[in-house]
């Protein structure tokens, strides 16, 4: 039995650490990070700012973790993989933009904040950032490499990478958080769809013939 | 809500920045380099008047707020509009639209605050992105028509759609080294082989295939 209490104090903890990062993430995603209180988030969290500290000594602890623990293992790059062994075409242009803008509209809150810290030149935000953009490239890289010249697939993949940062800015900015709604839609998607393919033209480039 | 504000603030694009005196332009100087480097919401009037050699109410008498100096550091540079080309030659365009991109934005950490305000929902930074889209096409469009005929508005959304991401992922990519990042001439010759990907080809190399 004493066992079993301590089981539950310690999930009752856990859950508690999960609560407040949920409401730091919405807040901070809503509304940055230098003008929101701690007290602000216990509020949120439904804590006293002295219960909260007995979790994160600081707003910038809660910020730490939040980057390091929510942006989610890239479910968008596993799929992007999936696509490597079929012929490169433009459908399936087609499909890496809705992997990676399904990516970007899942993990909208967590990009806001760690591109406003990247932007705030916060050390652990550029790192992250880096680390996932490189972790993208490899897996596209993969997608293109056996079909173009090795040049043109590191241009077309910096393309894609960079065009989706793009926008999902331009995306904040026209339409703030609604842009994860908004990016779901097939108008959107159709209009990026065809952004992209007019970006990367696949018929210019003397692709390799698929000889499956 | 959004659109009323982008008629009541960014009607008239970069009209302002000529008219300021000189005490008034270092003030948005100053200010400019630190909404980049602290946030807007951290820097102080004072802070501003101290690098400036001013008082606070000696700034306070060129902008009535902090608001105010911010409106004037996100104004949108005015666009001359790209040189119409008198043959076809994509990379000679190519190199033009490059130049005028760089010609237009004479202030990159003006970008960086646009998009730090946008990811503290701060509308102000919407109304000055979509005036500025709004006066990208209007200045690209008539270089294009000639040869890009029923594209032209396709083709010029997707060059602003490049340059943007580009221009986005390098500034939360590369933090300090932003300026000399985009000052690179590589990156110059980077960008020109990503547009010559969106311009219609020249017509002598125009590929064959469309002989059905």
């Amino acid at each position: 039995m004493p066992v079993m209490k301590r089981g539950i104090r310690h999930l009752g903890r856990q859950e508690t650490r999960r609560r407040i990062l949920d409401a730091a993430l919405d807040i901070f995603a809503a509304e940055g990070f230098d003008s929101v209180t701690v007290k602000r988030i216990a509020e949120r969290s439904g804590l006293t700012d002295g219960a909260l500290y007995y979790y994160f000594d600081s707003k910038q602890a809660m910020l730490t973790a939040l980057m390091e623990e929510r942006w989610n293992i890239p479910r968008g790059l596993e799929q992007v993989s999936r696509i490597v062994s079929e012929p490169l075409s433009p459908a399936i242009l087609d499909r890496v933009v809705d992997n990676i803008f399904d990516a970007l509209a899942r993990n909208q809150s967590i990009l806001r904040i760690v591109m406003r810290q990247a932007l705030a030149e916060d050390p652990l935000a550029m790192r992250l950032r880096k680390d996932r953009r490189e972790k993208w490239r490899v897996g596209l890289l993969h997608l293109f490499l056996p079909h173009l010249p090795p040049e043109e697939a590191d241009r077309v993949v910096d393309i894609l990478l960079s065009v989706s940062t793009g926008l999902f800015l331009a995306g904040q900015m026209d339409h703030g958080r609604e842009f994860a709604r908004v990016s779901q839609g097939e108008q959107y998607r159709a209009n990026v769809r065809r952004l992209v393919r007019r970006m990367i033209p696949l018929d210019r480039f003397p692709l390799a013939k698929a000889s499956s | 809500m959004n659109v009323a504000y982008t008629l009541q603030v960014a009607t008239p694009l970069g009209k302002t920045a000529g008219r300021r005196s000189g005490s008034a332009e270092r003030i948005v100087t100053v200010a400019r380099e630190l909404f980049g480097r602290d946030g807007y919401g951290r820097t102080t009037i004072k802070q501003i008047a101290d690098r400036c050699s001013l008082s606070d109410a000696a700034v306070l008498y060129h902008f009535p707020s902090k608001r105010h100096i911010l409106e004037a550091v996100l104004e949108p540079p005015e666009l001359a509009p790209v040189p119409l080309p008198d043959s076809w030659d994509p990379l000679e365009f190519a190199r033009t639209i490059v130049d005028c991109f760089y010609a237009w934005e004479p202030h990159w950490a003006r970008v960086r605050v646009l998009l730090v305000q946008a990811l503290d929902d701060d509308l102000t930074s919407s109304a000055f992105s979509i005036a500025l889209n709004r006066s990208w096409s209007d200045v690209v469009s008539p270089a294009l028509k000639p040869h890009c005929g029923a594209e032209t508005e396709e083709i010029a959304a997707a060059l602003a759609t490049l340059f943007n991401g580009i221009l986005t992922d390098r500034l939360i990519s590369s933090g300090a080294d932003f300026e000399a990042t985009m000052g690179d001439p590589k990156m110059r010759e980077l960008l020109v082989q990503c547009v010559l990907l969106v311009l219609p080809p020249a017509p002598d190399v125009a590929p064959v295939s469309a002989t059905g």
